[in-house]
């Protein structure tokens, strides 16, 4: 497959280059800077799961932590690890990864069928249901299993190995955005000692698929310019690819590192993971906000994406996933999804604002961006 | 996994180096005999079991090895302080001591 959905302006991204990787047993090529997600989403891939009980396809929605759908078994053999979201992965050569629900496979699923009997599987429906007559328990369990459970754990000894670390700081600052850059440089030239952890590969948050500018800068070289300066701060810890995952007594917090699974799985030397138990004087908590999805009928069916996902694939990865697009929001925000999407050479069929009157001076600028402002609907 | 100041070693130290030895302040009967059956079954088995602010004897087991007492918030965990054995808490469910 080729990279139908591939820009070569993805500020994160480098498009020159290639990364080989497989999903459900198919070659694939990405660059460096991906995730799984935007690589799949670079070659036109629509469905990467089943919904549990009707199997019902499903795309990838988001773009981080959030995502429901993009569930994968990662790797093979002893250190295959399931149930990874395709939005967290970085992409590495030679990964391998598959969807974890959908038998025999995503694209044709045995179980949607349960899709055509709707009246006669309510809501209430369960599988235990087909338990009698007993006899053919056997034989209807064989396949109820491949409907249930996501993903396989594997079977062999696990490979790597793991540690963990006591850390005592000043400041500890959760989330490697916008506010908490500028938390943790405040603090570090104030001499404090500080340790500022963030789940992604790289610090920035959501400046990484911005296209404003701070200080007359763009976003992403603002923020490389904070992090160079933080790393030259020997009072700094910068724990990327670290999630705190607990918030205890006395600012007491958990923190797992992952070091190596960036590079591919069980990597020669080393610990793959590490646990952070750090007690700080202060804590600042700067986790950012996550889209909340809009309700409507159908709304789970592939291709229906959060705004702030579209832009992110499209800023930061440096891929437009589709061609066409309508864009359904509440607020001024989601404006800026078509401005990006427009930018990125694709169509904006329509902009639906539920309010009666959106006038914000994003929502002005859609003159020359793609879509028109004194209009709730525009359609091409 | 609190943090608690050890008022012998002057540092804070983690929950993990301490066991707790139950109500601080009980003081034995100097003639036992002299009491009655209840009397004496409240000192050995009766304690207060506050909603608040509790005064209660802390042992520093991997550290110093001694007891202290501290006064703690038993709904928040808060510690507000804590005293040598000997000496009398600063902070009481009625309030600050004068
Ligand atoms: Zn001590």
């Amino acid at each position: 497959m080729s990279q139908i959905n591939r820009l070569n302006t993805g500020a994160r991204t480098d498009s020159t280059s290639r990364i080989n990787f497989t999903y459900n047993g198919k070659q694939m090529q990405g660059v460096a800077g991906d995730t799984l997600a935007s690589a799949l989403l670079a070659n036109g891939v629509n469905v990467v799961g089943r919904s549990f009980k009707y199997s019902r396809p499903r795309g990838i929605v988001g773009h981080g932590a959030e995502e429901p759908n993009a569930i994968m078994q990662i790797g093979s053999g002893a250190a295959t690890v399931p149930n990874l979201r395709a939005t967290q992965v970085e992409l590495y050569e030679g990964l391998e990864s598959a969807s974890v629900n959908g038998w025999p496979n995503v694209n044709f699923d045995l179980m949607s069928i349960t899709g055509w009997f709707g009246r006669m599987m309510p809501p209430g429906f369960y599988y235990k249901t087909f338990m009698y007559p007993a006899k053919l328990w056997m034989t209807y369990e064989h396949f109820i299993r491949k409907a249930a459970g996501l993903g396989s754990a594997p079977v062999q000894d696990d490979p790597d190995s793991y540690d963990k670390l006591n850390q005592h700081c000043d400041v500890l600052v959760v989330g490697a955005g916008p506010a908490g850059l500028v938390a943790a440089r405040e603090a570090a030239r104030a001499g404090a000692r500080v340790i500022i952890a963030d789940e992604q590969s790289e610090f920035g948050g959501s400046l990484l698929a911005s296209i404003n500018s701070i200080d007359g800068q763009a976003a992403t070289s603002w923020v490389d310019e904070l992090v160079a300066e933080l790393e030259s701060f020997s009072n700094v810890q910068t724990l990327p690819r670290s999630t705190a995952f607990g918030y205890y007594d006395h600012n007491f917090l958990g923190i797992l590192q992952r070091r190596t699974d960036h590079l591919g799985i069980s990597a020669d030397s080393g610990s793959r993971q590490r646990l952070h138990r750090v007690r700080a004087k202060r804590v600042i908590l700067a986790t950012g906000a996550f889209e909340r999805p809009l309700v409507f009928a159908q709304n789970d069916i592939p291709g229906v994406m959060q705004a702030s996902s579209v832009s992110t694939y499209i800023n930061r990865y440096g891929v437009a996933p589709g061609n066409r697009m309508i864009l359904f929001t509440t607020n001024d925000n989601a404006y800026q999804t078509a401005i990006d999407w427009h930018r990125a050479g694709r169509a904006v069929v329509a902009v639906v604002d539920s309010r009666s009157a959106p006038s914000g001076e994003i929502v002005g600028s859609g003159t020359g961006n793609g879509y028109s402002s004194n209009s709730r609907l525009r359609s091409d | 996994m609190l943090l608690i100041h050890c008022p012998h070693c002057r540092e804070d130290r983690e929950e993990e180096e301490y066991s707790y030895s139950g109500e601080a302040h009980i003081v034995r009967p100097l003639e036992p005999e002299a009491l009655s059956d209840q009397e004496w079954g409240d000192y050995l088995f009766f304690r207060k079991n506050p909603k608040g602010i509790h005064h209660e004897m802390w042992y520093h087991a991997v550290g110093c090895r001694r007891y202290f007492y501290a006064t703690r918030n038993t709904l928040s965990y808060e510690i507000l302080e804590t005293y040598k054995v000997g000496e009398q808490p600063q902070v009481s469910a009625q309030g600050a001591a004068q």
